[in-house]
């Protein structure tokens, strides 16, 4: 660490003033520039979804001369000869992510607690072998992986992204170990001499105290699930089945003229998880900074 | 004689005591072993099944020539796939390393941005907290909604030849222009950038305030006291961001994909590795191609990514202050 006292050997202070509290504007006006820079997407996506096909067509579209209208959303309930609707396409990405969120980052907290509460063999081997494989750059599997799912019979189905993540992701794990250990083994041992078995110790203990962590992830998980675009492409194969990126992807490639109409999918794919964002985002933002112990 | 039995029937007393304590103690340790793997062997069996087995496939099947999906007709050719790869002529492999390359211009690029905006957002203005809640909006948006936004303002009458318009400045096709291409997709992503940001505010947070007054104090300007002192001491989470971004964006696949109109996108400018995995895997069909000719692709990219990894690692100490 470097020694700053040394620097401060002068006897008397600099008699430039110290510049502690000058006006902040260029940071003000950053902020409120970048904002708007994030933040001008939903507007213009917004006012294309309520135009009229044809006026969205045309160069420098921005307002509404033909009137406002929301004709465009009614038509995500439509099937427009794809074999989808992208309501029907939100449905099913609402059943493919929410049984394996769930299912997984429950079973990630048991393994967490597992692994750093209990001593039991194979626990270092388990979790350095999850660590090496986090480290290493998976690129193999796109053709491998869907060889092995192809001899299971899971091709076409949503089995081959929703069933490995009930298993849980060693990241999630590692987080909600880090949380674990800032919980006191003295409380622990106390509930065992209570009487309490292992399993009762994470059900009455542990895991009411890491529901924080527990709920953070679960959002994240969730967050991935929703956005998730490459498993179902490459899995997917019946339209009626397609996960709602994958729909919005197809139904903006088909509907090139009918700009409104994507721009409402677009929306309407959007809109859940902001939703999501706002109501939660004291407790998301805080949430990231309790995994931010991260240090390799 | 008497004393002796006592002694000897003691004897097999403690042996017998002895006994029963190790075998309830291997009953424990046995115990705890099943409670311990029924908890928390989940993640590794997951592991086991979903990668350790692909991966082992993924060792044989570079090696194999498979064209359909019917898997009676693989056979074994050697290195062949991999000499298709390297030396033919209509292979993509060298000009898809090349875009991937060239992708990774975007990692300074948005980590620059995240960290400036993390400056900024440190300095603690009015309103800090609702510019934190709108610089981390984009983790929310799905890709796929983005990038079809941004083909919207990309065409040739979108958002931003309309705003070109006004300077004069002829249309640009960005999205069907090998040169505009990759700028443009780059560009896309400075949009979402802002969101890591968050990792550096953690860091920025820890940093020791009592060393940057001191800094102050001696006549340090606030650039100065940000790349002398600052920057140093945040430098461990940099290196980790820096690392993360390198080998993801090195597997580009899905924003490429996305903006590209085309498999290969205007002359091939869109075929990062992974995007011409992808194509020879499920898009292709023909005699080149197949999942045996993509595995020998990311057979050998991953171990360029393994081997860029080990280094980066062992060069960790040029990079990184340490602080403790």
């Amino acid at each position: 660490m470097t020694d700053t006292r040394n620097l401060g050997s002068q006897t008397s202070l600099p008699t430039k003033k110290l510049k502690f509290h000058k006006p902040k504007i260029g940071t003000a006006i950053f902020l409120t520039v970048w904002s708007i820079y994030v933040l001008i997407p939903f507007v213009i996506m917004f006012n294309i979804a309520t135009m009229t096909p044809h006026e969205a067509l045309q160069p420098f579209a921005f307002g509404w001369d033909e009137g406002i209208q929301f004709k465009a959303f009614s038509e995500l309930f439509v099937d427009l000869c794809m074999g989808f609707t992208i309501f029907g396409a939100f449905l099913n990405t609402l059943m493919y992510s929410i049984p394996p969120v769930f299912i997984g980052i429950t079973v990630g907290t048991m393994a967490a607690y597992a692994q750093s509460k209990l001593t039991w063999h194979g626990r270092d081997f388990t979790f350095g072998y999850l660590m090496f494989c986090w480290l290493m750059p998976d690129c193999v599997g796109m053709g491998a992986g869907y060889m092995w799912f192809d001899f299971l019979g899971w091709t076409g189905t949503p089995l081959p992204f929703m069933i490995p993540g009930m298993f849980c992701g060693v990241a999630q794990v590692f987080f909600l170990k880090s949380f674990m250990s800032t919980i006191p083994n003295d409380l622990l041992a106390a509930a065992k001499v209570d009487g309490l078995g292992d399993v009762m110790v994470f059900w009455k203990i542990v895991f009411p105290l890491t529901l924080p962590a527990y709920w953070c992830q679960i959002i994240f998980a969730f967050i991935g699930a929703y956005n998730n675009y490459l498993g179902p492409l490459i899995y997917l194969e019946d339209p009626a089945t397609y996960s709602l990126q994958l729909a919005l992807r197809f139904f903006s490639v088909f509907n090139k003229d009918n700009k409104p109409a994507v721009m409402a999918g677009n929306i309407l794919a959007v809109i859940p998880l902001l939703i999501v964002y706002l109501c939660f985002q004291d407790f998301i933002l805080k949430g990231i900074n309790m995994g931010s112990g991260l240090k390799l | 004689m008497e004393a002796e039995n006592v002694e000897a029937l003691e004897g097999v007393q403690a042996e017998i005591v002895e006994r029963q304590r190790k075998r309830r103690k291997t009953v424990k340790i046995i115990k705890q072993d099943i409670i311990g793997w029924l908890m928390g062997g989940w993640p590794f069996i997951g592991a086991m099944i979903f990668g350790f087995i692909p991966s082992i496939i993924g060792y044989v099947l570079p090696f194999m020539e498979l064209h359909t999906f019917d898997y009676s007709q693989m056979e074994f050719v050697g290195f062949k796939n991999f000499e298709w790869l390297l030396f033919n002529e209509r292979s993509m492999f060298w000009l898809a390393l090349k875009n991937s390359l060239y992708y990774t211009v975007s990692v300074p690029i948005y980590l620059g941005i995240a960290l400036f905006v993390a400056v900024q957002l440190d300095k603690h203005i009015k309103g800090t907290g609702a510019f934190r809640v709108i610089m981390f909006l984009p983790t929310f948006v799905s890709s796929v909604a983005m990038s079809i936004f941004w083909q919207f303002m990309f065409d040739k009458t979108g958002g931003f030849n309309s705003i070109l318009g006004l300077f004069g400045v002829a249309p640009i096709d960005f999205l069907d222009d090998e040169l505009w291409f990759m700028p443009s997709v780059i560009f896309t992503g400075t949009w979402g950038a802002c969101a890591n940001s968050v990792l550096f505010q953690a860091a920025l947070a820890n940093v020791d305030i009592s060393m940057k007054e001191a800094a102050r104090i001696d006549g340090a300007t606030e650039r100065q006291t940000f790349w002398k002192i600052t920057f140093p001491m945040i430098s461990p989470t940099t290196f980790f961001q820096m690392l993360t971004s390198l080998v993801g964006a090195l597997q580009v696949f899905t924003s490429l994909q996305l903006m590209a109109r085309t498999d290969t996108g205007p002359n091939g400018a869109a075929v990062s590795v992974v995007l011409y995995m992808y194509n020879m895997a499920y898009q292709w069909t023909g005699p080149d191609y197949g999942l045996g000719m993509a595995g020998a692709c990311g057979l050998m990219y991953q171990t360029v990514l393994v081997i860029l990894t080990l280094i980066i690692f062992k060069t960790k100490k040029r990079w990184v202050h340490d602080n403790d």
